[in-house]
């Protein structure tokens, strides 16, 4: 059986790394990027089951990126979910009008994570 | 010579030939006839009258002498006044009285002399009518009885002078019965006028036949009848009586009635009444007008509302009206006849007073202090003058002005001057028609106007164009009586900048309730909104500095818990004992930071008013089984021992509409507080019920409690209670107010019943309204 893809796009590298970690252990196939304007390009070769997306990133905002890949008619049905410091509401609604299925604060639970990506991906 | 003797009746015959007045008058014929007819009848050179006085002999006529008069001592005619009838001396050469005489020795040389003496009518003997020849004559019987008729004929002459000159008299006196103005009359006792005056024609307007032929009491006033009547009788019964200055009044033809004063005497002989009135009505009539007048006067000061009093040269008060008594409060005897000083609260004033009027000053707004009745004091304007008759004091007069109120209303006055003149706001009056009518210091320097080049101008000059439909509108609310507050606006300087101000308009209105302008208070904001500006930015930089905040803090934090508890977990490998302990400590101290952290973050977005809720239809059972679900894993995590949760709710519990997550926060903070101050294990119940309209929710331990001193501080920032041991039970110390801010803004309220030792019982209440009313 083929593991399921999550792709992580952060510019902190310490966030990717962890959750990375998480992920593995957890049975995931992990792919990542701090670099958020080569994220399309690499969605669009691994085609991820879930991206998770930082909110705040130099260059392009996540709500953006996330806009961006989901006029993207390939990438267009894969779940993102943010990660975000951000603990302002309205900030929430927007991403979700960006395209995004769901969000998750930093710093979160483990647990939490898990449950919300498992969510998307079954 | 024997010399003329003077006779024993001298004065009387003097006073009767002078009342003749025919002395010294020009020659008549009808005197000058006799004496040319007695020439003729008796051949005699010289006839004469002569007319003796007391020095000389005087010649009314004369015949045959250029002389006109001679010496009385040497005349013949005079010894002739002293008898009865004819002197006769034939040749006086041979009469030893005469024949020495000058007039016998030298011319006329009278050698004859025979005269006959004259006598007015009264009877004395005035002069003679003599004859006088040169040469010795004799005089027959028949001769005597000749010249005495001829002498009569002279007295006749003599009588007919008197009774021309009485005639003439008459006409003279007739003329002044009739030029006078007075009214004289005859009267008779029966009653009846027998001679009116002409006067009194023009004085009744009734004719003289009308004023004759009616009894003259029925022209008397009927209230003068009585007096009239007593004053006839008293002068028909007395003798002597003489009517003076008898006052009546008489009808005229008009119906009207005229004062008349009279004198009157009685002429007993012939039974009449010689009366004179005077028409005194004029008089009367000045003098009813002066007294009416003078009452008007007296009643005018009397009640007149400006005290005024008299006093004497002595200081004595004379007399007082009403307004002065009123002003002190004392009766006319508690005042009059008592000294001014007495009343006076300041004694070198009233003796200034009193020294002033007695060297006749006028004193003009002269202020004084007296003393009233109920202890009170009075201060008064005096203006007081001395009343003199003939240079000599006669009294005071003395107006006192109360200016009491007045003076206490000019110290109020100036005390508010000084106020507004001292305020830091600009304070400005302004008439119905918007114009200026004061300015004070402030509003000098605030809007760069001198007040004596704004008052007078109207107030629309401080306000700028775009604004200029304020000042209409609020000149409308000020005539409605109303008053505007703080109401923020802008206007415009002297040297056109625009100033911030809030302004308050008041109508200020008179004694009777009339608008007559209002007050303006205008208070320069400019600062005030500088610093609101100022709160709006550091409000903004607070809020950036929370989101860069949160993000930069919360980032690393995340990377650090995670890779902790990747550790902790044994996710990396196999722990040692202490690898073990310490990492459970670096996790315990994460967690509590990041608590810290978003604690800190919700108050201050509470405190920004930056936190939204996401309100929808909550099920408070279920959400009660969440938190104590989540509580259990979550213990379960940290390997603490179960507490044992009961959730007491009714499954017909009403659906709330609110946050879910922000009561699900409270909720958290409220079962943790419970954990934390209980004993491990113990039992905490979460009840659930609906009170009137809303959702009633407590969490009951039965743990440590609260003292009742506590009590206040639970709900306050950073007050975590009870000793330090107590408190290591981590957390920020702002749960509760973070829950409190939270429920308020959910409409709810929040609060804790506790008995230290016994446990507490931390509620909350969630309104049950319906949807869209929470914003």
């Amino acid at each position: 059986m083929n593991a399921k893809k999550i792709m992580i796009v952060d510019d902190e590298k310490d966030i990717i790394s962890v959750i990375q970690f998480r992920l593995e252990m957890a049975g995931y196939e992990v792919h990542f990027t701090d670099k958020p304007l080569k994220a399309e390009a690499l969605a669009l070769k691994i085609k991820p089951n879930i991206i998770l997306l930082d909110y705040r990133m130099p260059e392009i905002t996540g709500a953006e990126l996330c806009m961006r890949i989901k006029k993207k008619k390939a990438l267009q049905n894969i779940p993102i979910i943010f990660i975000t410091a951000s603990t302002n509401i309205s900030q929430f609604e927007m991403l979700i009008k960006a395209g995004a299925c769901d969000w998750i604060m930093k710093p979160f639970l483990w647990a939490d994570l898990l449950s919300k990506i498992h969510k998307y991906i079954s | 010579m024997l010399e003329a003797p003077i006779p024993d009746n001298e004065p009387s015959r003097i006073a009767s030939l002078k009342g003749l007045k025919i002395l010294d008058t020009p020659a008549e014929e009808r005197f000058d006839r006799i004496t040319r007819l007695a020439q003729n009848l008796f051949e005699v050179p010289i006839v004469l009258v002569s007319l003796v006085d007391e020095n000389r002999q005087w010649f009314k006529s004369r015949q045959g002498l250029d002389a006109t008069e001679t010496p009385r001592n040497i005349s013949f005619c005079g010894h002739t006044i002293t008898g009865k009838d004819i002197l006769l001396i034939e040749d006086t050469l041979l009469d030893p009285r005469f024949s020495d005489n000058p007039l016998v020795l030298q011319d006329p040389k009278i050698r004859f002399y025979a005269g006959a003496p004259l006598s007015a009518p009264d009877g004395e003997c005035v002069g003679t009518l003599c004859l006088i020849d040169r040469k010795a004559h004799k005089l027959s019987t028949k001769e005597m009885t000749l010249l005495r008729d001829l002498r009569d004929l002279v007295q006749n002459e003599l009588a007919m002078v008197d009774l021309a000159t009485a005639i003439r008299e008459l006409n003279r006196t007739k003329v002044f019965f009739e030029v006078s103005q007075d009214l004289f009359c005859i009267a008779s006792f029966d009653g009846f006028f027998k001679y009116v005056s002409p006067s009194w024609t023009e004085a009744t307007g009734y004719s003289t036949q009308e004023l004759l032929s009616k009894p003259f009491i029925d022209f008397v006033h009927p209230d003068d009848c009585k007096s009239t009547k007593e004053e006839l009788s008293k002068l028909s019964e007395q003798k002597d009586y003489k009517l003076f200055n008898f006052e009546n009044r008489y009808r005229t033809k008009t119906g009207l009635y005229r004062y008349l004063l009279w004198t009157a005497s009685v002429f007993w002989d012939e039974g009449i009444v010689y009366a004179a009135a005077r028409d005194i009505t004029s008089r009367k009539l000045l003098e009813q007008t002066i007294y009416k007048k003078e009452r008007e006067l007296r009643d005018f000061f009397e009640n007149s509302n400006v005290p005024l009093h008299w006093v004497d040269k002595h200081g004595i008060i004379l007399w007082a009206n009403k307004a002065e008594l009123a002003l002190l409060g004392y009766d006319e005897k508690e005042y009059i006849g008592q000294s001014i000083s007495a009343f006076h609260a300041d004694p070198p004033v009233i003796k200034d007073i009193l020294q002033r009027l007695s060297r006749s000053e006028t004193l003009s707004n002269y202020e004084a202090r007296l003393r009233a009745k109920d202890g009170s004091t009075k201060t008064v304007s005096i203006n007081s003058s001395v009343y003199a008759e003939n240079g000599h004091f006669i009294h005071t007069r003395c107006f006192s002005i109360d200016i009491t109120l007045k003076k206490q209303n000019a110290l109020i006055e100036e005390r508010f001057k000084a106020i507004v003149e001292g305020s830091d706001d600009s304070i400005i009056s302004k008439d119905i028609n918007g114009i200026i009518t004061s300015w004070n210091h402030s509003a000098e320097g605030t809007f760069g106007y001198k007040a004596c080049e704004i008052i007078g101008k109207p107030i629309s000059i401080l306000t700028p164009k775009d604004r200029s439909q304020e000042e209409p509108e609020i000149l409308e609310q000020i005539m409605r009586g109303e008053r505007i507050e703080h109401f923020e606006t802008v206007r415009i300087s002297k040297d056109h900048r625009l100033i911030d101000v809030s302004a308050t308009f008041s109508p200020m209105k008179d004694d009777s309730g009339t608008i007559f302008g209002a007050s303006v208070i205008l208070r320069d904001i400019t600062s005030k909104k500088e610093d609101e500006q100022k709160i709006i930015r550091l409000a903004q930089s607070k809020s950036e500095f929370l989101s860069v905040v949160s993000h930069e803090l919360r980032t690393p934090l995340t990377v650090i818990k995670e890779a902790v508890s990747i550790i902790h977990d044994s996710s990396a490998g196999p722990l040692n004992h202490n690898q073990k302990k310490f990492s459970d400590l670096a996790m315990k101290n994460i967690d509590r930071l990041m608590c810290i952290i978003n604690d800190l973050l919700d108050l201050q977005g509470f405190e920004a008013k930056a936190i939204k809720f996401n309100m929808g239809e909550v099920n408070i059972k279920k959400l009660l089984e969440e938190l104590v679900g989540n509580m259990l894993i979550n213990r379960k995590a940290h390997k603490k021992e179960a507490e044992a949760f009961f959730i007491d709710a009714a499954d017909d519990l009403p659906i709330v509409y609110t946050d879910h997550s922000r009561v699900m926060q409270v909720l958290y903070n409220l079962l943790g507080n419970a954990i934390k101050f209980s004993p491990p294990g113990s039992a905490i119940k979460l009840r659930a019920l609906c009170i009137n309209n809303s959702v009633y929710v407590e969490i009951i331990d039965k743990g440590y409690g609260i003292r009742a001193d506590d009590l206040p501080k639970l709900f306050q920032s950073f007050s975590q209670i009870g000793p330090p041991s107590e408190r290591k039970t981590g957390g920020s110390g702002l749960g509760l107010v973070i829950s409190k801010k939270i429920i308020r803004q959910l409409g709810g309220q929040i609060g804790v019943r506790s008995e230290f030792g016994k446990g507490s019982t931390f509620f909350f209440t969630l309104p049950l309204m319906e949807r869209g009313l929470i914003k």
